[in-house]
C-alpha cells in the first residue's frame, strides 16, 4: 500500500476553487518521544506536509520517515534501519476527519477543541487515531495543535530484546502545524 | 616499577583509550559532515525531479538517504530568522533543500547572498518525496 499524497492533493486542488478552500503547510511539525529513564530518545520532522478541507473538516498529513533527525546519528541510523524500515516504508500518513467541525467557527480568533479521528499508516500498518486537538485561528491562518500515544507494537515494529528496556512502549506523537490558505 | 608492570600498565591505558573511543564512535558519534562527505550523486535538479516524478519508487530505490549534490535555478527561499530552505524548480512540486541550521549560522556571508533567481549548487540527503522532493541538512556548494 503506497497512499500517493501527490495525486490526492492534485485532486483536491481541481474540485475546489482558488483561495480560501483548502489551509496547507508544508513545514508542520512532529516529534515524538520514546524516552526512559535509561535513554532520552526523541525525533522530530520538520517538513510534514498537511492540508485541512474548510468544507468538511476533512485533514491529512504526510511525513518522510527520514525526516525526521535525531541528535545521536547512530540512534536515527537504528530508527531509520532495524525498527522502522524508511526504505521499505518511507512514509507516515494521516487521514483524518475534525468530528465537530460544524462547531469550529474560523471567523473566531481564539483556541477551540476539536475532535479528531482518522486513521494513522506507518511501517504498512494503518491504525485508527482519535485524539483532542486545539485549532485557532489566526492572522488569516489557523494554528493547530494535537498530542497521541501510539505502541510501537501496533505499527508492527519489532524492538530487540536487548535494548527494549531502553525504548518506552508507549511512543508520545505531538504536531504542530501553521496553516495557510492555500494560494497557487 | 619494573619494566613488566610498566608494560602492563601502557596496555591498559591503550585499552581503555581504545575502548572509550570505540564507545565514541559507535554511540556518540556526530552526523555526517555535509561539506566533507562526497556525494553519491550529483545531476541537474530538473534530471534529479523529473525521475521522481516519472517514477517515485524506482527514484527512492537509487536515492533514499543518499547525498545528493544538485544544481539548478533557485524559484523561492524559506527564510525565517535564518534562511531555512532553498526551493528548487517549482514552489509546490519542485525540491525543497531544508538547510543545515549549523552550516547557515556558520556561513552568513554565503546565505545572505542567495536569492531567487540565482543558479546554486546545494549537497544533502534525499528523504524521499512528498508533494516536492525533501533534501535535508543541506549545504551551499558554491
Amino acid at each position: 500500500m503506497k497512499p500517493n499524497i501527490l495525486i490526492l492533493l492534485l485532486v483536491i486542488f481541481s474540485v475546489t476553487s482558488y483561495g480560501q478552500d483548502v489551509y496547507f503547510t508544508k513545514t508542520g511539525t512532529v516529534i515524538f518521544d520514546s524516552s526512559t529513564p535509561l535513554e532520552t530518545i526523541h525525533a522530530e520532522n520538520n517538513q510534514v506536509t498537511s492540508f485541512l478541507k474548510i468544507a468538511d473538516g476533512e485533514l491529512n498529513f504526510a511525513g518522510l520517515i527520514k525526516s525526521f533527525k535525531f541528535k545521536n546519528a547512530l540512534m536515527e541510523e537504528h530508527f531509520n534501519e532495524n525498527y522502522i524500515e524508511s526504505a521499505k516504508y518511507p512514509k507516515a500518513v494521516f487521514k483524518g476527519q475534525i468530528l465537530n467541525w460544524a462547531a469550529i467557527d474560523l471567523d473566531k480568533e481564539e483556541a477551540q477543541e476539536a475532535d479528531l479521528e482518522g486513521e494513522l499508516t506507518l511501517h504498512g500498518v494503518s491504525k485508527k487515531i482519535t485524539a483532542k486537538a486545539t485549532l485557532h485561528p489566526q492572522n488569516g491562518g489557523i494554528q493547530a495543535s494535537c498530542a497521541f500515544v501510539v505502541s510501537a507494537e501496533d505499527f508492527e515494529i519489532k524492538i530487540p530484546a536487548v535494548v527494549r528496556d531502553k525504548i518506552a512502549k508507549e511512543v508520545s506523537v505531538s504536531v504542530n502545524v501553521n496553516y495557510e490558505p492555500f494560494n497557487r | 616499577m619494573t619494566a613488566t608492570t610498566k608494560i602492563i600498565l601502557i596496555i591498559l591505558v591503550l585499552a581503555v583509550a581504545a575502548g572509550a573511543g570505540a564507545y565514541w564512535y559507535a554511540f556518540m558519534r556526530p552526523h555526517q559532515n555535509m561539506e566533507k562527505t562526497e556525494p553519491h550523486f550529483e545531476l541537474k535538479s530538473a534530471a534529479f525531479l523529473s525521475e521522481y516524478t516519472k517514477d517515485e519508487t524506482a527514484a527512492n530505490e537509487k536515492y533514499l538517504g543518499k547525498i545528493i549534490e544538485l544544481r539548478g535555478e533557485i524559484v523561492a527561499l524559506d527564510r525565517g530568522e535564518i534562511l531555512n530552505a532553498i526551493i528548487l524548480e517549482d514552489m509546490l512540486f519542485g525540491i525543497s533543500a531544508y538547510l543545515d541550521s549549523s552550516f547557515v549560522v556558520e556561513n552568513p556571508k554565503i546565505t545572505e547572498q542567495i536569492e531567487t533567481g540565482q543558479t546554486i549548487t546545494i549537497r544533502g540527503q534525499c528523504d524521499g518525496m512528498l508533494t516536492d522532493v525533501v533534501i535535508s541538512r543541506a549545504i551551499v556548494v558554491r
